[in-house]
C-alpha cells in the first residue's frame, strides 16, 4: 500500500482522488515501455523527455518542479510490472533437432580429414596422399604434412582466436586487419621455417635432395592452405572447407584420370589451383565482413607486441596439439634399425592410426552437441539463480559436466567398436583386397590403442572449448606440454625397447595425461562456474 | 622532476566525442582548441570501441592523444601505448595473489563501500581512487580484476547489501554484469596520466577522473564543462534498454558516485547553460564554484543570405531523426499549418539515425496526407544554407542542453520557435518563440504568426542575430575560456604537505622506488 492519497507536497493541499489518477495517468504515461525507474532521479528524467517543464508541474500538478513532483511518483513504482531485456536469444530447437544438427556441424569440422581418409581408401589418393606412392615420396610427402601441422598450428589457432574475438564483438574492421596482418606475418614465418629446413638439410643431409624436394614443395602448399582454412574456420564456414577439400580430391582425379597427368603432378597442380581460390574466396569474405561495421575505417590498431602476447597460449597451444598428433607416427617410422634414412614411412602404423582417426572424427561431433547444450541453458540459469544460490548454479554444472563426460565416454566405446567391427564386417562380407591391409599385425593393435587414445584426447577438446570460450588456457597449456613430454619419452622407450608398433603406447600415455590436467581443471572450472563466467573478458 | 612545457599545457577528456566521433561537443572542442592556438593541448578520448577514425584534421596545438577504448580488447593495455611492453609484463609477473589480497582488496573494498553508498566521503573516495591508479601504475589490471579473490569479495558485497532484500533480488547474472561495468569503465584511469596545468573535461563522467588524478599527481587544476547531463542520460539509457533492476542500479550508483566526485574535486564547474545548474547542485554541486559559459558559433559562417529556396512558405528543421528531437511534433504542426496556409513546406533535415523510428515519422507523414508539404530533406553538410532556405526555424527536441541549432538559426536572422528545454529560453526569449515541448497546436500558432507578419519575421531576426552578436561567438565563448583557464592557472599550487604525498612520478623512479613508495603510502593510511 502507498500513501498518495495523503501524500501532501510543499504548499499543496491534501490531494484529490482526482489528482491521484492524474498523477497515477502520467506517471503510467512516462514509464511506458520502460525499464522499472530506481529514484526519483530517474522518474525526474522521464519527466523532461515527456515534455514537461518544471512550471508544468506546479500549473498541471500541483508542485514546486519535477524533481517535486517525482519524488511523489517513487510510491508509484511498485504497482507495476517491467519489462526487462536481457539476451535476445532465439527459442533452442526441438531436442533431437539441435543435438543431431550440432552434431553434423560439429562433424563439419573435421569432416575435411574424414574426406581425405575416404578417398584415399576409395580411390586410392586424396588431395596430399596416395597409396601408389613409393615409400621415398610416400614419406617426404608425410615429412612435408607433419612439417607444416606443426608450423601452422599456432597461426591457425592465433587467427581463429583472434578473428573470432573481434566477430563476437562485432569489430568488423578490426577482423578484418588484423586477421590480414596476422596471416601476412605467418605467411612469412611459414617460408622462413621452410628455407631454415632447407638450409639445415643442405648442412646436415638428413634427407636426399629429391626428398626434400617433394617435401618442401608439399610443406609450402599445405601450410599455405591450412593457414588459410583458418580464415574460415574464424568465420566458422567449417561446410566451405569441406567442399574446397572435396574440389581439391575431385581436381586431382580429373588431372590424373582424364588428363593422365602423374599423382604427384596432379596433387601440386589442384594444391596450387586450391589455394588459390580458397585464398581468394577466404579475403573476400573476411572483407566484406566490414560491410556490417559501423565504422567503414579506423586508425587505431591494437600493440603487435601485446597482441601477440594475448595470442602466444593460443599459438604454444596450437603448435604443441600438432606435435603431440605426428609425435607417436615420427617416433614409430623412426624406431626401425636398418632403415635408408633416419625417417621412413610405415604403412602398418599409419593404417591403424588413420583408421582410428576415424573415432577421432565421429566424436568431435559431440563436442559441439555438449557446448551447445551448455550454451542454451547457462545464459537462462544465471538469471534464474538469485546471487544467494551461486553454489547451486555451480552445483548443477558440475552435474553437468559429471554427465557428459560419463556419456562421451559411453559413446566412445560404442563408435570405436562401431568403426572397428564396420571394417572388419565390410571385408567379411565384400572380400575387398584392400581392406584385408586392415588386419595385418599390428596394424589392429595399434589401432585399438591409438582409438583409446583419441577418445581420451576428443574427450579433453571437448573440454577445452569450454576453457578457450571462457578465456582460460593455463592448465591447457600445462597439460599439451607434459602430455607431449610422455607421449615423447614413453613412445621412444617402449619403440625402442619392445618394437615401433609400441610407440603407441605413448600417444594413449600423453593422452591420458593430458585429459587428467583438463579433467582436473574443468572439476574446478564448473565448482566455480560463476567465478569463470565473470572472469571471461 | 619532469620539466614543465612553456606554454600553458590543457589535456582535454572526453566520452565518445572529439575527435572520433562528430556533435555539438566535438564542435565545441574543436572550436577551443583551434582558437587558443597559444595553447597546447593532449586529448583524452574516452571511447567505447578502438577501431575509431578521426572525424577532424587536428590543429597543430594538439600534442598528444591517449586513446582509451573501454571495450573491444582482450588486454585493457592494447592501446596504451605510453607504457613499454616490458613493463607491462613484468607487471604481469608480479601481481600475485598476495599482493592483490594485501594491496589491492583494501582499495577495493573501500572503493564498493562508495558506490553502494556505504560511504560518502569524496575526499576519502578520491584518495581511494588515486591509490587505485598508483596501484595498476605497477600491477596489471586485467589480472587483478580476473582474480578470485576480487569476485569472492564483490559477492560478499552484493551479500552484505541484499541481505534484507526480498524483492528484485539480485541474481548471478547482475553480480556478474556489475563487476564487468566496473572493469571497463575503470580502463579510464589505466594511462599513465600526463603532466598538464588544467585538466579539462567534458563531461562529470569517467572522464573526469584522469582529471582527479591529475588534480592529486601534479596539483593540475580541474575544470567541468557540462554539455548535457550525464547521469541523466545514462538513466534515461539505462531505462529505454530495460536492463535489469539490479545491475542497473549498480550502474547508476557506479556513474552517479564518479558525477558527484567530478563535482567535488572540479575546481571550477562550467556548465554550457545555467539550466544544466538545476541537476548540478541536485548531486552536490557547490554553487559557488559554478559559472556557466555559453556556447558559441561562428557567425560570419551562419548568417544571413541569398539562397536559391522554394516561393512558397517555408519551415526548416536541422536535426538527426531520433525520438529525442520529436520529429512528429513537427509533422503535426506541418498538418495544422497546411490546413491554414496549403502552400507551406516543411523541410526536414538530418540523418536517419534511427531506422525504426524514420519508418514511425514517414507512416505519420502519409497518413496526415502531407506528401505536398513535407520533405525529408536529408543530411546537409551546409547548414547555413538550409536555415536561409526558411522563413521560420523550428526545433521540437524533447531532450537539449545547449543547442547550437537555436543560435545558428538566429544568427541567420530567423525567427526560431524552439521547445521550452534545457538552456534553449535562456537565449532564445524575447528573440524567438519558446513553446511548451510536444504542444504542436501552440508550435503552429507561432509559425502561423511568423509566415503571416512578414516585418515583426524581419525585425525579430535582426534583433536575433544582434543577441548572438552579443555574448555567443565563438570569441566570446573562446575569451571566456581563455580566462578561465588563466585563473586556474594563476591558483595557488597545492599545498606542499599535500603533495608530498601526492607527488608520484612513475618516469622518473625504478619499479622497486615505485612498490616502496606505494606501499610506505598504503602503509601510513592505514596508520
Amino acid at each position: 500500500m502507498n500513501n498518495i492519497g495523503t501524500y501532501s507536497p510543499n504548499g499543496a493541499s491534501q490531494s484529490t482522488l482526482a489528482q491521484v489518477k492524474a498523477w497515477r495517468a502520467l506517471y503510467e504515461a512516462v514509464s511506458a515501455d520502460k525499464g522499472k525507474p530506481m529514484n526519483h532521479w530517474e522518474i525526474t528524467a522521464l519527466l523532461e523527455i515527456y515534455g514537461l517543464r518544471d512550471a508544468d508541474a506546479l500549473s498541471e500538478y500541483g508542485f514546486e518542479n519535477l524533481f517535486e513532483l517525482a519524488h511523489m511518483m517513487v510510491e508509484f513504482i511498485d504497482d507495476y510490472k517491467y519489462e526487462v531485456k536481457i539476451f535476445e536469444l532465439e527459442a533452442p530447437p526441438s531436442k533431437v533437432k539441435r543435438i543431431t544438427g550440432n552434431y553434423f556441424r560439429g562433424m563439419a569440422f573435421a569432416l575435411p580429414m574424414l574426406l581425405q581418409v575416404f578417398f584415399t581408401l576409395v580411390i586410392g589418393y586424396g588431395l596430399w596422399s596416395s597409396l601408389d606412392l613409393d615409400v621415398r615420396t610416400a614419406t617426404a610427402i608425410a615429412m612435408g604434412t607433419f612439417t607444416a601441422l606443426v608450423v601452422t598450428g599456432g597461426p591457425a589457432q592465433a587467427i581463429g582466436r583472434k578473428g573470432l574475438f573481434y566477430i563476437k564483438m562485432e569489430e568488423y574492421n578490426l577482423a578484418y586487419k588484423i586477421t590480414r596482418k596476422l596471416f601476412k606475418l605467418f605467411f612469412i614465418q611459414v617460408i622462413i621455417f621452410g628455407l631454415l629446413v632447407i638450409l639445415l638439410n643442405l648442412f646436415f643431409q638428413y634427407i636426399p635432395n629429391d626428398m626434400l624436394f617433394y617435401m618442401i614443395i608439399y610443406y609450402f602448399l599445405l601450410a599455405f592452405l591450412f593457414t588459410t582454412f583458418a580464415i574460415f574456420y574464424m568465420m566458422e564456414l567449417y561446410g566451405s572447407i569441406a567442399l574446397y577439400v572435396l574440389i581439391g580430391v575431385l581436381l586431382v582425379y580429373i588431372f590424373h584420370a582424364f588428363f593422365h597427368f602423374g599423382i604427384i603432378f596432379s596433387q601440386v597442380s589442384s594444391f596450387i589451383l586450391i589455394n588459390i581460390v580458397v585464398f581468394i574466396d577466404a579475403f573476400r569474405r573476411v572483407r566484406k565482413l566490414t560491410d556490417k561495421s559501423r565504422e567503414k575505417e579506423g586508425d587505431a590498431e591494437p600493440r603487435l607486441s601485446l597482441l601477440f602476447y594475448s595470442l602466444n597460449p593460443y599459438m604454444i597451444y596450437g603448435t604443441l596439439y600438432f606435435l603431440f598428433l605426428v609425435t607417436d607416427r615420427i617416433i614409430a617410422w623412426s624406431a626401425t634399425p636398418y632403415q635408408p634414412y633416419f625417417i621412413w614411412f610405415n604403412v602398418r602404423d599409419e593404417i591403424g592410426l588413420d583408421w582410428a582417426l576415424i573415432v577421432l572424427i565421429l566424436l568431435i561431433g559431440m563436442s559441439e552437441v555438449i557446448i551447445y547444450e551448455f550454451m542454451y541453458r547457462v545464459n537462462d540459469d544465471i538469471i534464474a539463480h538469485p546471487y544467494f544460490e551461486a553454489d547451486n548454479f555451480n552445483r548443477s554444472y558440475r552435474l553437468f559436466f559429471l554427465k557428459y563426460n560419463i556419456i562421451f565416454f559411453i559413446v566412445s566405446f560404442f563408435v570405436l567398436l562401431f568403426v572397428y567391427f564396420g571394417i572388419y564386417v565390410l571385408a567379411e562380407y565384400t572380400k575387398w583386397e584392400f581392406l584385408d591391409v586392415f588386419f595385418v599385425d599390428p596394424t589392429p593393435l595399434i589401432f585399438i590403442i591409438a582409438a583409446i587414445s583419441y577418445a581420451f584426447l576428443s574427450n579433453a577438446l571437448t573440454n577445452i572449448l569450454f576453457f578457450f570460450s571462457y578465456s582460460r588456457y593455463k592448465a591447457v597449456l600445462k597439460g599439451i606440454m607434459i602430455g607431449t613430454i610422455v607421449n615423447i619419452f614413453i613412445g621412444l622407450i617402449l619403440s625402442r625397447s619392445l618394437g615401433y608398433e609400441y610407440a603407441v603406447i605413448g600417444l594413449l600415455a600423453g593422452s591420458i595425461v593430458f585429459w587428467g590436467f583438463v579433467i582436473h581443471f574443468g572439476n574446478r572450472f564448473f565448482k566455480n562456474l560463476d567465478y569463470y563466467y565473470y572472469s571471461a573478458y | 622532476m619532469e620539466e614543465r612545457p612553456a606554454k600553458m599545457r590543457i589535456a582535454l577528456a572526453g566520452e565518445g566525442t572529439y575527435p572520433y566521433e562528430v556533435g555539438g561537443v566535438s564542435v565545441w572542442a574543436h572550436l577551443l582548441i583551434q582558437n587558443l592556438s597559444d595553447h597546447d593541448f593532449i586529448l583524452i578520448p574516452i571511447m567505447m570501441h578502438p577501431f575509431v577514425k578521426l572525424k577532424y584534421e587536428l590543429p597543430a596545438n594538439v600534442v598528444e592523444i591517449i586513446q582509451v577504448p573501454l571495450w573491444g580488447t582482450e588486454e585493457p593495455t592494447e592501446y596504451v601505448r605510453s607504457v613499454p611492453f616490458s613493463h607491462i609484463v613484468y607487471a604481469k609477473i608480479r601481481t600475485t595473489e598476495g599482493i592483490i589480497k594485501e594491496q589491492f582488496l583494501p582499495i577495493f573494498d573501500n572503493l564498493l563501500d562508495h558506490i553502494y553508498k556505504q560511504k560518502e566521503d569524496m575526499e576519502e573516495l578520491g584518495d581511494t581512487l588515486f591509490e587505485f591508479y598508483i596501484f595498476f601504475q605497477h600491477y596489471d589490471y586485467h589480472t587483478t580484476f580476473r582474480s578470485k579473490l576480487v569476485w569472492d569479495i564483490f559477492k560478499l558485497k552484493i551479500a552484505q547489501v541484499y541481505a534484507n532484500i526480498e524483492e528484485d533480488v539480485p541474481s548471478v547474472y547482475d553480480t556478474v554484469e556489475a563487476l564487468r561495468y566496473l572493469y571497463r569503465f575503470f580502463i579510464t584511469m589505466l594511462p599513465p596520466v600526463p603532466y598538464a596545468d588544467i585538466y579539462h573535461s567534458s563531461a562529470a563522467a569517467f572522464c573526469g577522473l584522469p582529471c582527479i588524478i591529475a588534480k592529486k599527481l601534479h596539483g593540475s587544476r580541474f575544470l567541468l564543462t557540462e554539455h548535457g547531463i550525464y547521469i541523466r542520460e545514462q538513466m534515461l539509457q539505462a531505462s529505454r534498454i530495460k536492463m535489469p533492476l539490479r545491475t542497473k542500479e549498480f550502474l547508476i550508483n557506479l556513474i552517479t558516485m564518479v558525477a558527484r566526485l567530478n563535482y567535488f574535486h572540479a575546481d571550477v564547474i562550467a556548465p554550457v547553460c545555467n539550466y544544466n545548474k538545476r541537476w548540478e547542485e541536485q548531486w552536490g554541486a557547490d554553487p559557488s564554484r559554478i559559472e556557466t559559459i555559453y556556447n558559441g558559433i561562428d557567425t560570419e559562417r551562419f548568417k544571413r543570405m541569398d539562397v536559391s529556396r522554394s516561393p512558397r512558405p517555408t519551415v526548416v528543421m536541422v536535426a538527426r531523426i531520433d525520438p529525442l528531437k520529436d520529429i512528429e511534433t513537427y509533422i503535426q504542426t506541418c498538418f495544422l499549418v497546411s490546413k491554414e496556409i496549403p502552400d507551406v513546406f516543411f523541410k526536414m533535415y538530418g540523418p536517419k539515425l534511427d531506422a525504426a523510428y524514420y519508418e514511425r515519422c514517414e507512416a505519420l507523414v502519409k497518413s496526415l496526407d502531407l506528401e505536398e508539404n513535407f520533405e525529408f530533406s536529408g543530411l546537409t553538410s551546409n547548414p547555413a544554407e538550409a536555415y536561409n532556405e526558411a522563413d521560420v526555424v523550428m526545433l521540437t527536441s524533447i531532450s537539449e542542453a545547449f543547442p547550437f541549432v537555436v543560435l545558428e538559426a538566429m544568427a541567420c536572422e530567423k525567427v526560431m520557435v524552439s521547445s521550452d528545454v534545457g538552456g534553449t529560453k535562456e537565449v532564445l526569449e524575447g528573440f524567438g518563440f519558446v513553446v511548451k515541448p510536444k504542444d504542436y497546436q501552440e508550435f503552429a500558432q507561432k509559425v502561423m504568426l511568423v509566415l503571416k507578419d512578414k516585418v515583426m519575421a524581419e525585425e525579430m531576426g535582426i534583433a536575433a542575430r544582434e543577441h548572438v552578436l552579443n555574448g555567443f561567438r565563438i570569441e566570446d565563448m573562446v575569451y571566456n575560456y581563455r580566462n578561465l583557464y588563466g585563473r586556474l592557472h594563476e591558483l595557488p599550487k597545492i599545498s606542499k604537505s599535500e603533495s608530498s604525498r601526492l607527488e608520484w612520478n612513475t618516469n622518473e623512479l625504478s619499479v622497486e622506488e615505485l612498490e616502496a613508495e606505494l606501499s610506505e603510502m598504503l602503509g601510513n593510511k592505514d596508520e
